[in-house]
Parts: structure tokens; C-alpha cells; sequence
């Protein structure tokens, strides 16, 4: 799984990809240009380079999208939790949390997350 | 190669110049170290305009005129360019090194050592193999920036448009403007808002001082005066100020209780960095350490500190800009200019021309770059003509040959000028004997080589008893040069000769006080070089007249 981890560049690259996809890559050209402003070539590397990866399809012109984006967010998420709260999930909750309340909805809804997750 | 030769040498001159300034602005910059660094960072502008310009205006606040400086500036007009390696110092015409005789040619005073073999000197293998390694160097930095430049293009390819100009990149550790029609501002992914804020502040400012057109800029005159160490120096202390006056402004935009975070925000980004250092085009950050400590020293001083840090600033500034103007006017007619210009010059005043010859006299005719500058003080080569030098010491008497490759026109007006030379050189030149001038001229529609000796005895028909004297002090030169302003750069040379009996000499012909050398000159024609002996020294017991000559046997000459 861990060549799921995307540079900021790329990510956000596969983000418009995401939205878009199946896109045309001379339309993704024009998105890449006007979003990220980006010259031609780069965005014809970034694909090329993405699809070795396999990231993304590129056939006949078009650009289909292989991985979706939860699962890279999830990577990410991961690589995320690791490296700031040692894999600690309560960690993470405390440090989200603060000292915010929240209120009795957002408890009841991470409730019923959390029973869904249990093994 | 002689067009590359002389732009060399016009380099390393105005390198010379401005590395007299950059030393004054480094000083200049140690004093007012305390102050914003936004002074130190203007004071630069005076070390490029020496760079870029070869000519200045002239002012009596000019830091060239500080007496450490004794360099004489020919003005002209008010624009002066100071030459410290004559542009012919590397012109050697072979051909006219005569076996032997010692040739040597003019040559920097102190620099490459005088050698003369054969035919082809080594002295010029050597400046040319010299200019061709500068202009080598030059290649090699231009090509190395590119190829970094190049490299920096594309790894910013993949940066992400923030907003404005701004952009977001993966591959880079520290924050850079790059570009130079449209400069764009690079900063790594992820930071924090605080950081972002300065960093933008920081690089906004940049921009907006077009900092990012003078580090381009500089670092191509850094690539054309690459020889010169104090230009490397200049550079990266400039580099220095401008990145410290950035880090000033911010700090004192955002305010003063910034200053704890924005360090620890410029340690960051020094703590990883793998920036391509060589690139010029583009730049980040530089010198961690001592900016952060700039940073937390910085406050701003009173006003009155910075008009006075200001004034102090525009009066350095415009002292390295300008070259110096003399304190009379008068001395610009006093370089001896032939031909019977006007001469202005007063007997009580010692001018900076006779100061310097006076600095520039020399005990020994064997030491040839000193002998060298002496006749470029004279300004030989500007009035006569290219030539080349030879020493004749092995024996006495010792020989100063002078031998000018040009055609010789008119040869009176030629010899006159040149023996005023001959005598300033026979009198500072503690050794020299004899000053022969050498020159081709054409008699009869035959091209000849005609040669004039001046010695001792010469001068003493021009009434002056003791020449050596004329080189005790200043002031004797300074009399020198009245002297033979009055007495030897008109054409009125008999008279003014034998003063007391002139009137047999100039009465005579119809045509003027010329008239001795110009008889003789018909007399004599193959060997006219005698009438001009004979015009400055007639033998003992022969008054001004007319005479008839032969030339006997030997070479001698009989009158009567």
C-alpha cells in the first residue's frame, strides 16, 4: 500500500482527475493549466508518470481514474496518524478535540462510528 | 587577440577602480553596522556603476583624491577614465627588437616579469594565453548558471498556481523568487499560515525592490570580472545586505514582537536545505546565522540616526562615483602638449602632474616597468605614436631608446616636442646618460631612419646647469616644466638657446627663429638628424649664425 503515497504536486493533480474523471487528456491539459498552471508537458509527464504507477488510464485519449480517492486519503491518513500520534487513534481524537465541545449529535454519530469499527 | 588583449586590460583596470570603492564601501559598512542594512545595501550601487561604467564625472569629493591614490587622471573635459595598465602595454612589434640591445617593452609597473627572447615575447604569450583563460572562465560560469538555471526551471515544473504569483512546490526546501519578466514566488509546500505570511512578506519585498533584476545583474559582472577576488567579495556581502534589508522590512512591517518567530521560521528552512546553491538567477536564502541575529538585533533607529546614516550614505556614494577633480583647472594645459599650446602654468604652483612625475622619478634606467611609467606619465605614446623601448646598460653610457614606429611628418615640430620629453626623462631617470628618439622619415622619397640624441650636455645649452637636480623635490620638477613650457615648446629654439645673442639668429632670415636648423637641415640633407643636434647645441666657441657644414670623416662635423 505504500506506493499510494502521492506528493503534494501529484495529489493535487489526481484531485482534478478525481473530480473530473474520464476525461479527455487535452481537457485535463486545459484544467491542469487554468488550476494549477501548469505548462503542457508537465501535465503530459504527470500522466504518463501516474499511469506507471498505476494510478490512473490513459487510453485512446482518455484518462480513467484506477485508484479511487478514498483510498489514497486513507494512505495519507495513515502515513498522517503514524508519524503525529505514533498510530495512537485516542491521541488523535484528543488532539483533534482540544478543548472544543462538541455537541450530543456529533457524540451519538461518532458512537455509532466507533460501534461500527469494533471488531 | 589585440581587441580581446585590450578589453582584458580595460577590465582589470576598472576592476582596479572599483576595488578601491568596493574596500571604502566595506569600511563604510563595518562603521555603520548597527544601522538598518538597507544603507549598506544602496552603498553597492557605487561598486556597479564602477563596474559598468569606464568613464565618471569629476568632483572634489571623490575618494580618488586621497593621496594613498597616486595615479594621475589626464581629464578631459569632465569625463575621465583612470587607466592604471596602459592599453599598449601588451603591443610588442617584434620586429624592432634589435639584437643586442636589452628590449624591453612597457610593461605594468610591478607586475608580470620582462622577458624578450628572439622574436615573439613571452610577456605577450603570456597576457594572451591570459585573456584567452578569462574570457574561458567567463564560458564556464555563464554555462554552469544556465545548466543550474535550467535544472531549477524543471524542478519548479510541477509547482502548484497558489495565487498571484505565487506557487507551491514539492521539490524545494526554502522559499525563492525566480524569473526575470515575470518573477514568480516559490515556497514549499505545507507551511504554516504564520510562516507563509513572512515568507510572502519577505519575497513581496524582494519583488518589489527588484531584487530579483539585481542578483542576475550583479552576478554577471561577478561572471565578467570573475579574476578579481574583491568582486567575489563585494558580491556576496551585497547579497548579504539585500537579503538582511528584506528580513528588516518584514520585521518591521509585521512589527517588532514578530522578530522570535520569524527566526525560528528562517532557521527552519536553513535546517534542510538542499537548494541548488550555484544558481544566481533564482535565490533564497543565504547566511542563517547571521540574519537571524540581525533580525533580533534590528530595531529601527531615531530619525535623526537615519538622516544622518542617509547623508552619510549620499556623501560615499557620490565620493565613489566620481573621480577627482584637480585643484586647478590649469593642469589639464600642463601636460606638455608640443606644439606651442598655451601654458598656463604660474611658477609658484606645484601641479599634481609634476607631484607625480616627481613620485614617478626613477634611480635606475635598467628598471624598465619604472622607466615604462614614467614615459606613459609623459603621455609618449598618445602624442608621438606606438614605440617600443630600449635599455642600453650593459655599458656606459646608458641608453633610453625610444624608437617610434610611425612616419614622421613633420620633424621639427617631432623633435621639439620630443626633447622637452627627453629632458623631463634625462632628469628623472638618475642614471640615464643619454634619451635617443628614433622615427622614420622620408628624405628624397626614400624612407629613412632618423635618430636624435639628447644627453647632459645637450640640456646644458639649454642653460640648465645640473639636470639631475631638477628631480630633488616637487617643486624643482614643477620648475622643469615651467622651464620648458617657456623655453623649449615653442619653435623659437635658438633664440631662447643663447639668449644672449639672439639677435644674430633670428634677425637674419625673414622667416623666423627656425631659421639655423632649416639651413642646415638644406646643408646637410642626408644626415638632417645633425641640424637638430646642432639647432640645440652649437660647439663651444661658435656663437648663433651662419655656418657651413660638412660632415668629415667618422661622422664629424665640421662648421665654419
Amino acid at each position: 500500500m505504500d506506493n499510494l503515497k502521492l506528493c503534494d504536486s501529484d495529489y493535487r493533480f489526481m484531485l482534478i482527475v478525481w473530480e473530473n474523471a474520464p476525461v479527455g487528456s487535452g481537457h485535463l491539459v486545459e484544467l491542469c493549466l487554468e488550476k494549477l498552471g501548469w505548462k503542457k508537458s508537465t501535465t503530459y509527464t504527470t500522466i504518463k508518470k501516474l499511469c506507471e504507477k498505476g494510478f490512473i488510464m490513459n487510453e485512446n485519449a482518455v484518462v480513467t481514474v484506477l485508484i479511487p480517492k478514498e483510498a489514497v486519503q486513507a494512505v495519507e491518513t495513515d502515513y498522517f496518524m503514524e508519524r503525529t500520534f505514533e498510530g495512537s487513534l485516542p491521541q488523535f481524537i484528543a488532539a483533534f478535540l482540544g478543548s472544543r465541545k462538541i455537541s450530543d449529535k456529533e457524540a451519538e454519530e461518532i458512537r455509532r462510528l466507533i460501534d461500527s469499527h469494533k471488531e | 587577440m589585440d581587441v580581446l588583449v585590450k578589453l582584458f586590460v580595460q577590465i582589470l583596470n576598472m576592476g582596479i577602480t572599483a576595488s578601491y570603492v568596493i574596500l571604502a564601501v566595506l569600511l563604510i559598512r563595518t562603521c555603520i553596522k548597527k544601522a538598518p542594512k538597507i544603507y549598506s545595501y544602496v552603498l553597492w550601487l557605487a561598486v556597479g556603476f564602477r563596474l559598468i561604467c569606464p568613464v565618471s564625472f569629476s568632483s572634489v569629493l571623490s575618494i580618488f583624491n586621497f593621496n594613498l591614490f597616486n595615479k594621475k587622471y589626464p581629464l578631459n573635459d569632465t569625463v575621465v577614465i583612470n587607466t592604471y595598465i596602459p592599453a599598449n602595454t601588451f603591443v610588442i612589434q617584434p620586429s624592432n627588437i634589435k639584437a643586442g640591445t636589452e628590449a624591453v617593452t612597457l610593461i605594468p609597473k610591478g607586475s608580470l616579469p620582462v622577458l624578450a627572447s628572439g622574436g615573439v615575447s613571452l610577456l605577450q604569450i603570456v597576457t594572451d594565453i591570459a585573456a584567452v583563460l578569462w574570457v574561458i572562465g567567463i564560458a564556464a560560469f555563464l554555462i554552469y548558471s544556465m545548466i543550474s538555471y535550467l535544472r531549477l526551471m524543471r524542478r519548479v515544473a510541477k509547482a502548484v498556481h497558489w495565487k498571484e504569483n505565487i506557487y507551491e512546490c514539492d521539490t524545494i526546501t526554502t522559499p525563492f523568487v525566480m524569473g526575470i519578466w515575470k518573477p514568480r514566488i516559490y515556497i514549499p509546500f505545507r507551511l504554516s499560515e504564520k510562516e507563509q505570511n513572512y515568507i510572502l512578506k519577505h519575497e513581496m519585498y524582494h519583488i518589489r525592490r527588484k531584487d530579483y533584476l539585481v542578483k542576475p545583474f550583479s552576478f554577471l559582472l561577478l561572471v565578467l570580472y570573475w579574476v578579481n577576488p574583491l568582486i567575489w567579495i563585494a558580491y556576496i556581502s551585497m547579497s548579504k545586505d539585500m537579503e538582511m534589508s528584506c528580513d528588516e522590512k518584514v520585521v518591521s512591517e509585521l512589527g517588532f514582537d514578530v522578530k522570535a518567530d520569524y527566526s525560528m521560521s528562517l532557521l527552519s528552512f536553513a535546517s534542510h536545505r538542499s537548494f541548488p546553491a550555484g544558481s544566481p538567477l533564482a535565490f533564497g536564502e543565504t547566511n542563517t546565522k547571521s540574519r537571524v541575529k540581525n533580525v533580533l538585533h534590528f530595531k529601527k533607529p531615531r530619525w535623526w540616526i537615519s538622516m544622518i546614516i542617509a547623508m552619510i550614505c549620499i556623501v560615499v556614494l557620490i565620493a565613489c562615483t566620481a573621480n577627482p577633480k584637480n585643484k586647478s583647472e590649469a593642469e589639464t594645459s600642463n601636460q606638455i602638449t608640443g606644439a606651442g599650446t598655451e601654458n598656463t602654468i604660474t611658477d609658484d604652483t606645484v601641479t599634481d602632474y609634476a607631484k607625480q612625475l616627481y613620485e614617478l622619478r626613477n634611480p635606475y634606467i635598467g628598471d624598465a616597468p619604472a622607466d615604462g611609467a614614467l614615459l606613459k606619465e609623459l603621455g609618449i605614446q598618445e602624442k608621438f605614436g606606438d614605440y617600443t623601448l630600449e635599455l642600453e646598460t650593459s655599458k656606459t653610457p646608458y641608453i633610453l631608446r625610444i624608437m617610434f614606429t610611425d612616419l614622421v611628418t613633420d620633424r621639427d615640430a617631432f623633435d621639439v616636442k620630443m626633447t622637452g620629453c627627453a629632458t623631463i626623462l634625462l632628469a628623472l631617470i638618475d642614471n640615464a646618460d643619454e634619451i635617443q628618439w628614433s622615427y622614420p622619415y622620408m628624405v628624397d622619397g626614400q624612407k629613412d631612419q632618423i635618430t636624435v640624441y639628447w644627453n647632459e650636455q645637450n640640456t646644458r645649452a639649454m642653460n640648465i646647469e645640473d639636470i639631475k637636480a631638477y628631480s630633488e623635490s616637487a617643486e624643482k620638477v614643477q620648475e622643469l616644466l615651467n622651464l620648458l613650457g617657456e623655453a623649449k615648446f615653442d619653435s623659437n629654439i635658438t633664440s631662447s638657446d643663447n639668449s644672449q645673442n639672439s639677435e644674430s639668429s633670428s634677425s637674419n632670415t625673414g622667416e623666423g627663429p627656425s631659421a639655423l636648423p632649416l639651413q642646415i637641415n638644406d646643408f646637410l640633407k642626408k644626415n638632417v638628424t645633425m641640424a637638430t643636434y646642432l639647432a640645440y647645441q652649437l660647439p663651444d666657441g661658435y656663437e648663433n649664425g651662419y655656418y657651413t657644414a660638412t660632415l668629415g670623416e667618422g661622422g664629424n662635423l665640421f662648421l665654419y
